[in-house]
């Protein structure tokens, strides 16, 4: 065997041995399986070059309390989160490293909660500000700032902190979540948290001087936007914070403000924003939809008001070219605050009122065991789905669909199951095993993908798919 | 040459910097033996034989004075320490307090060895010091061997000037051994340690059932951490145009503990053979002193292995089993034709091999415990403590290892016997058969290994994958 042939069978090896890992890494590598394999980066990743006119930058704050889609729908603004849940003011100022690589927005909106505290403190959130990131300069460079030299390795190499996620793998981890190809970097949760106390939103932080490390990181982020041509502008979004935190945003909203950047925050807005914190929080410290709506809508306005950003809408309301994610998340985002009316419904009727709101639904209807007693509580819901009393009083199994609504099983013990597919990704099988309750405690009667969505105690169950999300949405019994 | 040493105090020196005084020490001090011997010899003077014996003698009491103070100095304070507190004398404490160099032992023997070398006339004395220096800081086998020998490494280093030392085929075969011993070490021995490190942290509680799985995983640790360094060491010292000499063959397929000694830790257990026992008489003087040699270098093979009595009493037990056995033997051979049994079939052999693991297995209970009060514990417990109904309650895998992690380690030790019947038939290690196989099919054995290793192997930061083990002797 010649050198040559020697050479190149050493070369092709390593090629070789180079996809493998690449292709075993893809799998493997740090997803957000916390937010259902939901990443802000991936999203940024996924966007177009150059589309990006205003970018709200922070961590979860930011993520699930300002919602891109309503300056999309108000304005025709291409908003865009971009968040790393819990991370520090390094963090962010790299994540817009990031995405200056293939972004020019006009205006970039820092949130400043990341400069009330030095350190992050849950694991889970140094992974997602370290492992988020592809690997590049940037995110070398931050480690190297930010990780002691002993671990720095395990973060640039990454496999050492990911390899033992063989043992959660999941199906997003082998394809990607289609959700991260066209969401604008935000998460919508119509959570509503206890009544919280938030008097102390507002409170005057503690007089204290700017610290150093904040001090760096706006100059560092001025830099940034003067090499860049972007307007900096920064918010506090509401949250409840120690004096000490406000007092140290405090600092950095006052150094902003001695260097033209305003300050937009939050907490100090509580009556303009219209906010209630019975109903508009997930938390303490996180706004839910309703509440990131009011201060979106705000954000919204006085972006408006103040700099001269184009409306990538046309007339017809449809995206210009290229801007097709930001319709397709304000669909999504609106089928979303139906959806959640839906969910929301405890009584049957309301629950069928709302399902004939949505759009692009599908809506398995199962009816089962000693359901006599019950049906004229049932038939008036059940009719307007389209079901006549003759139809369901025998019971069976229903597909509704964007309106209308056909039979596909009876409660035969004898009948061959009936199998389809809701989509490519859910298989379903209906049968009907009859027991002493018939068939109510059976829990193979429906079957998606192997999972229980039989009526498994209860005489009525609906179970609805989103074809728009390509999810079960909701599997209710009454 | 020079690129090498260099690269392998830096390898050393990664460790603590300041610990490579220790091997340079070692280095200069038997080399200049070496030079001085070769004089005397050369000189030829009637006293010479004195005056060899002494400069042997010197290089042993500077090495092994060295290897003393920072490994058993401890152990020797401690255990007159309980002599005198049986006296209620005051105790003595120790003016070091040193870590323990890594490899110390390693290369300490392997100085030795090279004067005994060099005394007997079998190697010339090396005048290049840092062609010397190299054979002893050989980076591959410094911190856990094979110990090699003066006759086979320097004897290439020698070389190194004359010839190419590379060859495809040993970067190859060499690539695929370290491969191989990578996945012993990081898949398998520090996978099953966390079972064994399990039931010995929670040995107040186990039984019969456990402690036997955790001797039997101890046994499978000890040996796929160590002949996977050994693995390693020798891969990659083959990439880069060096042959090793091997270290392990099949020790669990040994027919006899004297058999298994043969396969296990072949380079320590040679240099135990040709510079301890043979040297004591070995068998030459009567069946007694042979007894008494063998004992004398088991109890010394423990005492390398280890600065605890512990160790001593593992090493004292291999040297029991083969005294007794030599002196029951003809008693087995009259039971054995009184049953008749014949020595023909395989399953005889397979019986000798099972005795033979057990022995070695309940042996490694010693090496395993931190000390004979553990071990002691350990053994009632496995006798005591009958609890078969564990094996069918899932419990244990409470031990460390859930059923994944169990699957995963069963999966590994099917590719562990299958690389270990290669060695036992065809006489070859896995690097040098899968070069000789078909390139597409040694490439999917190579990248098997390489994600299989990356994937299923324990380190990184939700592990702390334990040191390799020999690190530490």
């Amino acid at each position: 065997m010649s050198k040559k042939v020697k050479f190149a069978r050493i070369i092709i090896f390593i090629i070789l041995a180079g996809i493998c890992i690449a292709i075993t890494y893809k799998v493997l590598s740090w997803k957000d399986t916390i937010t259902t394999y939901q990443s802000s980066m991936e999203m940024l990743y996924n966007t177009p070059d150059d589309t990006m006119d205003v970018v709200f930058v922070g961590n979860s704050h930011v993520n699930i309390g300002i919602d891109p889609e309503i300056l999309w729908r108000d304005y025709g603004y291409s908003a865009f989160d971009l968040t790393i849940s819990g991370t520090d003011i390094s963090g962010n100022y790299h994540i817009i490293k990031e995405m200056l690589k293939t972004q020019s927005p006009k205006l970039v909106v820092v949130d400043l909660h990341a400069a009330s505290f030095d350190n992050i403190t849950v694991l889970a959130n140094v992974y997602r500000k370290f492992l988020g990131m592809r690997t590049s300069a940037n995110s070398i460079g931050m480690v190297m700032e930010d990780v002691n030299i002993l671990n720095w390795p395990d973060y640039i190499f990454r496999f050492p902190i990911i390899h033992t996620r063989y043992k959660e793998l999941g199906r997003y981890d082998f394809y990607e979540n289609p959700v991260n190809t066209y969401v604008r970097g935000n998460i919508l949760s119509f959570h509503q948290g206890e009544s919280y106390d938030m008097s102390s939103i507002a409170a005057n932080g503690d007089i204290l001087d700017l610290k150093d490390s904040n001090k760096e990181w706006v100059d560092k982020l001025i830099t940034l936007s003067e090499e860049n041509d972007f307007d900096l502008l920064f918010i506090v979004t509401p949250c409840v914070l120690t004096t000490e935190g406000q007092g140290r945003i405090d600092t950095v909203k006052k150094y902003g403000e001695e260097n033209g950047i305003p300050t937009i925050d939050g907490n100090l807005l509580g009556q303009e924003l219209g906010l209630d914190y019975s109903t508009d929080f997930s938390d303490d410290t996180h706004l839910n939809t309703y509440g990131a709506e009011k201060f979106t809508t705000y954000l919204g306005k006085y972006i408006n008001e103040n700099y001269a950003l184009e409306n990538h809408k046309s007339e017809s309301g449809v995206a210009n070219p290229g801007y097709e994610q930001w319709d397709k998340a304000l669909v999504r985002y609106n089928n979303f605050v139906k959806e959640d009316e839906l969910l929301k419904s405890e009584d049957l009727n309301a629950y069928v009122d709302n399902l004939l709101e949505l759009e692009n639904v599908k809506c398995i209807i199962s009816l089962e065991g000693k359901y006599e007693d019950s049906i004229m509580d049932y038939s008036p819901a059940l009719e307007k789905l389209g079901l006549n009393l003759n139809d369901f009083l025998n019971g069976g199994k229903w597909l509704y669909d964007n309106g209308t609504v056909e039979r596909i099983y009876y409660n035969n013990p004898d009948a061959e199951p009936y199998m389809f597919e809701l989509s490519p990704k859910y298989a379903v099988k209906v049968q009907f095993t009859d027991d002493e309750y018939g068939g109510l405690l059976q829990k193979d009667n429906i079957l998606i993908n192997r999972e229980n969505y039989s009526n498994d105690g209860a005489y009525l169950r609906f179970i609805i798919y989103d074809s728009f999300l390509d999810e079960i949405i909701d599997y209710r019994g009454f | 040459m020079y690129w090498l040493l260099m690269a392998s105090y830096y390898f050393y020196m990664c460790w603590n910097y300041k610990y490579a005084v220790l091997i340079f020490a070692a280095t200069l001090v038997t080399y200049l033996s070496g030079i001085w011997i070769k004089k005397v010899r050369d000189k030829g003077k009637d006293n010479s034989t004195k005056t060899l014996k002494w400069l042997v003698a010197m290089s042993f009491i500077v090495t092994l004075g060295i290897l003393f103070v920072f490994k058993y100095l401890d152990l020797a304070i401690d255990s007159v320490n309980t002599f005198l507190n049986i006296f209620h004398i005051s105790l003595i404490s120790n003016p070091f307090s040193l870590l323990l160099p890594v490899g110390i032992s390693f290369y300490t023997f392997q100085t030795l060895g090279y004067v005994i070398d060099v005394y007997r006339g079998d190697v010339d004395a090396e005048k290049n010091f840092f062609r010397y220096a190299l054979f002893v800081s050989f980076f591959p086998q410094l911190v856990a061997g094979p110990i090699e020998r003066s006759k086979n490494l320097l004897g290439q280093i020698r070389d190194l000037d004359k010839k190419r030392m590379w060859n495809y085929e040993g970067f190859v075969s060499g690539f695929g051994l370290m491969l191989y011993g990578l996945f012993m070490k990081m898949v398998i021995a520090d996978r099953v340690s966390l079972f064994v490190d399990g039931v010995y942290n929670d040995l107040y509680l186990a039984g019969t059932v456990e402690t036997v799985l955790a001797a039997v995983g101890f046994s499978i640790q000890i040996y796929t951490d160590f002949a996977g360094y050994s693995a390693i060491a020798i891969g990659a010292a083959r990439m880069m145009g060096f042959n090793l000499m091997e270290n392990f063959n099949t020790p669990y397929l040994a027919t006899s503990i004297a058999d298994f000694w043969h396969r296990w830790h072949i380079s320590l257990s040679t240099w135990f053979r040709d510079y301890l026992y043979i040297p004591l008489g070995g068998n030459r003087k009567g069946k007694w002193r042979k007894y008494l040699n063998l004992m004398i270098t088991f109890w010394v093979s423990g005492l390398w292995h280890g600065a605890a009595w512990h160790y001593v009493v593992w090493g004292g037990i291999h040297g029991f089993y083969q005294v007794v056995g030599d002196l029951l033997k003809p008693a087995r051979e009259k039971c054995r034709k009184l049953l008749n049994i014949s020595e023909e079939p395989v399953s005889y052999k397979i019986g000798q091999i099972f005795i033979t693991y057990c022995l070695t297995t309940f042996a490694w209970i010693f090496f395993r415990s931190s000390s004979m009060l553990e071990a002691a514990k350990f053994i009632k417990h496995m006798i005591t403590r009958f609890n078969p109904w564990v094996l069918f309650d899932e419990s244990l895998y409470e031990y460390g290892l859930d059923s994944r992690e169990v699957l995963i380690l069963l999966f590994a030790l099917c590719i562990l016997i299958i690389g270990s019947l290669i060695r036992y038939k065809k006489g070859e290690d896995v690097g040098k058969f899968l070069y000789k196989q078909n390139l597409m099919f040694r490439w999917i054995v190579f990248l098997f290994f390489i994600i299989t290793i990356i994937v299923f192997g324990e380190y990184g930061v939700d592990f702390s994958s334990a040191q390799f083990i020999y690190f530490a002797f």
